[in-house]
């Protein structure tokens, strides 16, 4: 503590100044005088990050001489399994940022409650908890982790900043885990994937599963290129335009050389594991030109052979208990009571009640019901008039 | 190019390899022994596309071993030959 202290005093002495509590104050670090006062203190990582910079410290030096004695959540074991899923939730459904004044922010967004109480279990399994109350973010609640793990994170490879720039690959420990990623699957499509059942002109029940992932090519293009994509985008007054709506080969193939690099991990760890399948290829289906001028590229991978659906459900199926886990359940079910011959009229109506008894949409009751059960003390998400808010802001997007 | 002529010309195409995906490789070196230039079958492909008949799309291909990622392969899917 001496160490920490002479730097201090060092400094006040520089500027011709005494009293160490109002100079700390003044620098917004009165949290380090009880510190140097008492010897020991909890102190958070934003004031030691403050504290560091203020005096040219460096905090390996503060490590090395044994001054943080107990650091919380550190170190993080990168190779753990909850860190892996917590990378793959994160992947897909989670944020990480930089603030001004703080040292990282880890949140993960989702309607369903279910989810995040995954979420909230793989941080308790690294040592974490995330806040108390959830907070209602535009389309979904969001529960805020330890800032230590969006540092580590950051460390494993996935960088602060837009997934959809940062292009992340998967974490390597899945391409070794078949279990992690299973588990990864499992999330995917749960969180970034979507299900439907249809009948065919011929009268067949038709099952299909997919997700999908957006890339930023911005820097894979020529200006002419980008210039290509902005004409069509105003021509046909909308941001977002299918892939078909392009007429240049050599933007097109510019644009499928460049998948996003997790997505083609995914496809092709998919038809290692499994091979001789008939696995679908990845589609780019749509391009999108952001207000800040940013193109990305989304991509999409569809399965609807029969052998690949039963692969996908028997193997994988999506995280058990969750809204859509439920609704593919139900439509799988239905689909292998019909599959594979010419429906008649009455199972057709059965297949339609299936489907508006188990709609895509999650309900007001499910999300108040699941925080009510999973997430006792946070009060101000059972707000049910806001929880309506939220799903309904979805709707009329 | 009509949607109906375009179908027909791509479904051939399909037909000769007995499959419902073809490399880029193989679409292009089909219609250009038919006598079409490059530029020709590139445009052809983009009004199939256009015109949903065909989707574009890609397979990744890597190490087994490592299941590391060592690139792609552009395919193209005839679309409503799908099993179900």
């Amino acid at each position: 503590m001496a160490f920490v202290r002479d730097i201090i005093v060092h400094e006040m002495a520089r500027l011709g100044i005494t009293g160490m509590q109002e100079f700390l104050n003044k620098r917004g670090l009165a949290r380090v005088y009880p510190w140097i006062k008492e010897g020991k203190s909890i102190v958070s990582v934003r004031i030691l990050k403050n504290f560091c910079q203020r005096f040219h410290v460096d905090p390996n030096e503060l490590e090395k001489k044994g001054i943080i004695q107990s650091p919380k959540l550190y170190p993080v074991n990168m190779s753990s399994s909850d860190f892996v899923r917590l990378k793959s939730h994160v992947l897909n459904e989670g944020r990480i940022s930089v603030k001004k004044k703080s040292v990282g922010t880890l949140s993960y967004v989702n309607q369903d409650p279910v989810l995040l109480r995954y979420f909230a279990n793989v941080i308790k399994g690294l040592g974490g908890s995330i806040r108390k109350e959830l907070t209602f973010e535009g389309y979904g609640l969001a529960a805020y982790a330890n800032p230590v793990l969006a540092r580590a994170l950051d460390f494993s490879g996935l960088p602060f900043g837009r997934k959809t720039r940062t292009n992340p690959p998967l974490d390597s420990l899945l391409r070794q885990n078949p279990e992690l990623f299973r588990y990864h699957i499992q999330a995917t499509l749960v969180e970034e994937g979507w299900t439907s059942l249809t009948i065919s002109p011929y009268r067949r029940a038709c099952l299909y599963i997919a997700w999908g992932r957006s890339v930023d090519i911005m820097a894979q293009l020529s200006s002419e290129q980008v210039n290509t994509i902005k004409n069509i985008t105003e021509i046909l007054r909308k941001r977002k335009i299918a892939i078909g709506n392009i007429k240049d080969y050599d933007l097109l193939n510019n644009i499928i050389k460049n998948p996003p690099l997790l997505f083609n991990q995914e496809l092709f760890i998919l038809s290692s594991t499994h091979k001789k399948k008939g696995w679908p290829e990845g589609h780019p289906t749509k391009i999108h030109l952001s207000k800040k001028g940013r193109i990305t590229a989304f991509w999409e991978i569809h399965f609807t052979r029969p052998n690949l659906i039963d692969l996908i459900h028997d193997e994988y199926g999506m995280l058990p208990g969750t809204w859509k886990a439920r609704r593919f359940e139900k439509l799988y079910e239905a689909y292998r009571k019909f599959r594979g011959r010419r429906l008649t009229d009455d199972e057709i109506l059965e297949i339609r009640r299936v489907k508006d008894e188990n709609p895509p949409e999650i309900s007001v009751e499910w999300v108040s019901e699941k925080v009510q059960e999973l997430f006792p003390e946070a009060e101000g998400a059972r707000n049910l008039e806001k929880i309506r808010r939220m799903l309904g802001w979805k709707e009329s997007e | 190019m009509e949607r109906k002529r375009v179908k027909s010309l791509m479904e051939q195409a399909y037909d000769h390899f007995g499959k419902v995906v073809l490399y880029e490789e193989q679409l292009f070196k089909y219609f250009m022994a038919k006598g079409m230039s490059r530029d020709e079958v590139k445009e052809l492909v983009v009004n199939a596309i256009g015109k949903k008949i065909i989707l574009i799309g890609v397979k990744p291909i890597g190490r087994e071993d490592t299941m590391e990622v060592l690139g792609t392969v552009t395919v193209f899917r005839l679309v409503g030959r799908d099993e179900y």
